[in-house]
């Protein structure tokens, strides 16, 4: 049997499908497109708000460190969480313009791979926000209690104390990333919860690079 | 051309390749709810790249790379959801009227050879079923066209080796 013997066959079925009338329906409504917003769209929206929440927070940091040089745990503190939110800002950002670029009429393969690629940059910077806020958690209870309480924890709190949490915060990651190994298959009806999962374990990440390697070799074997 | 004009003239382009909406869906997906699915989403995607067509490629060349990187989206999208590959018991087929017992043993071994294909060697076949030729399937997978020959070929000898081996089984 040769692949061409299969040409009759596949018409056959692709003409019945065509000539059903829920096909056509859905082929020529022409709200369609206001129906199903395409979900880069909308990804690219959702990162465009997090930039500017980013930026102003980024911002409002920054005047707070200056304003409390003199109080250097909080000042320290702040210019940390400005520091977290500016490296997940520039995650976003290269985000952003790889939305930009894509184009559905593109051939099939650039745009796998530049889709691919977006996926890769979009688990890391989640990884990033996922595997540091542990440790963040410290310095942002110090810029809050200053803001909000006008208290200063580093004086208020024994240096004992803070270092122990920090530690609990570092001993927190590998034990996340444990329990996401281990626990993998009970996470996996909650679509949510998958998705937190392979992030912290770098399922999804391997699978993204993984499937990049397949398009390199299919654009390259010949 | 006013935005209506526009909307006929793509809505007339659409109806007249219909059918590689169809078979692109059906290389991807073949329950019907699922299938319906990725018709929603090509048929949206069809929309929003529209304004961008130019005419320097075929319209059938352009209807079938914006279908196909839908297609591909959808079904990385929904086996990812399922962590796994979409079970083949799910899957739906069309048995036709005037369908023989050769019929049925050529779909049943066509679907298992899509089965067994990654979306990208999906692409091709689905490309090269509904009578592409080479350079139309390097256009849109944007690969070479020494490359699809190689891959087609690679297809064909899988293909007679799989059923060597359902022979000699029986």
């Amino acid at each position: 049997m040769e692949l061409d013997d299969f040409k009759s066959v596949w018409t056959q079925q692709t003409a019945l499908l065509e000539s059903s009338r829920r096909l056509n329906e859905l082929l020529v409504r022409e709200h369609t497109i206001e129906r199903a917003i395409p979900a880069m769209k909308r990804l690219g929206r959702e990162i465009a708000w997090q930039v500017s929440l980013l930026f102003v927070v980024v911002v409002a940091l920054g005047s707070f460190a200056a304003d409390h040089l003199t109080e250097r745990g909080v000042a320290l503190s702040a210019a940390l969480v400005g520091l977290y939110a500016l490296a997940i800002a520039q995650g976003e950002i290269r985000q952003l313009v790889a939305i930009r670029d894509l184009n559905f009429d593109e051939s099939v393969v650039p745009l796998a791979q530049k889709l691919e690629r977006l996926r890769v940059l979009r688990i890391r910077t989640t990884k990033l926000a996922l595997l540091f806020a542990p440790i963040m958690w410290v310095p942002i209870v110090a810029v809050l209690g200053r803001v909000l309480f006008g208290v200063d924890l580093y004086a208020l709190l024994s240096p004992v104390y803070i270092i122990t949490n920090i530690a609990l915060g570092l001993a927190l990651i590998p034990t996340a990333v444990f329990v996401a190994n281990r626990w993998s298959e009970r996470l996996g009806r909650s679509k949510l919860l998958r998705a937190i999962g392979g992030e912290i374990t770098g399922t999804n990440l391997r699978d993204a690079l993984a499937f990049l390697d397949t398009l390199k070799r299919f654009e390259e074997s010949a | 051309m006013s935005t209506s004009d526009d909307q006929a003239a793509f809505l007339r382009q659409l109806e007249e390749h219909r059918g590689i909406v169809s078979s692109v869906a059906f290389a991807y997906c073949r329950d019907r709810g699922a299938r319906e699915d990725v018709v929603q989403s090509i048929s949206a995607e069809l929309w929003r790249a529209y304004p961008r067509y130019d005419g320097r490629v075929a319209f059938s060349t352009w209807m079938y790379r914006v279908a196909v990187n839908a297609a591909i989206s959808y079904y990385r999208r929904q086996t990812r959801e399922r962590s796994g590959l979409i079970d083949p018991a799910d899957f739906e087929s069309l048995p036709a009227a005037s369908e023989d017992d050769g019929d049925v043993a050529r779909r049943t071994t066509l679907y298992r050879l899509i089965d067994g294909l990654d979306e990208l060697e999906r692409a091709l076949i689905l490309l090269y079923l509904d009578g592409n030729n080479h350079a139309e399937i390097a256009d849109v997978l944007g690969i070479s066209q020494t490359n699809v020959a190689t891959k087609i070929s690679r297809i064909k000898q899988s293909l007679r080796r799989s059923v060597a081996s359902d022979v000699a089984d029986d």
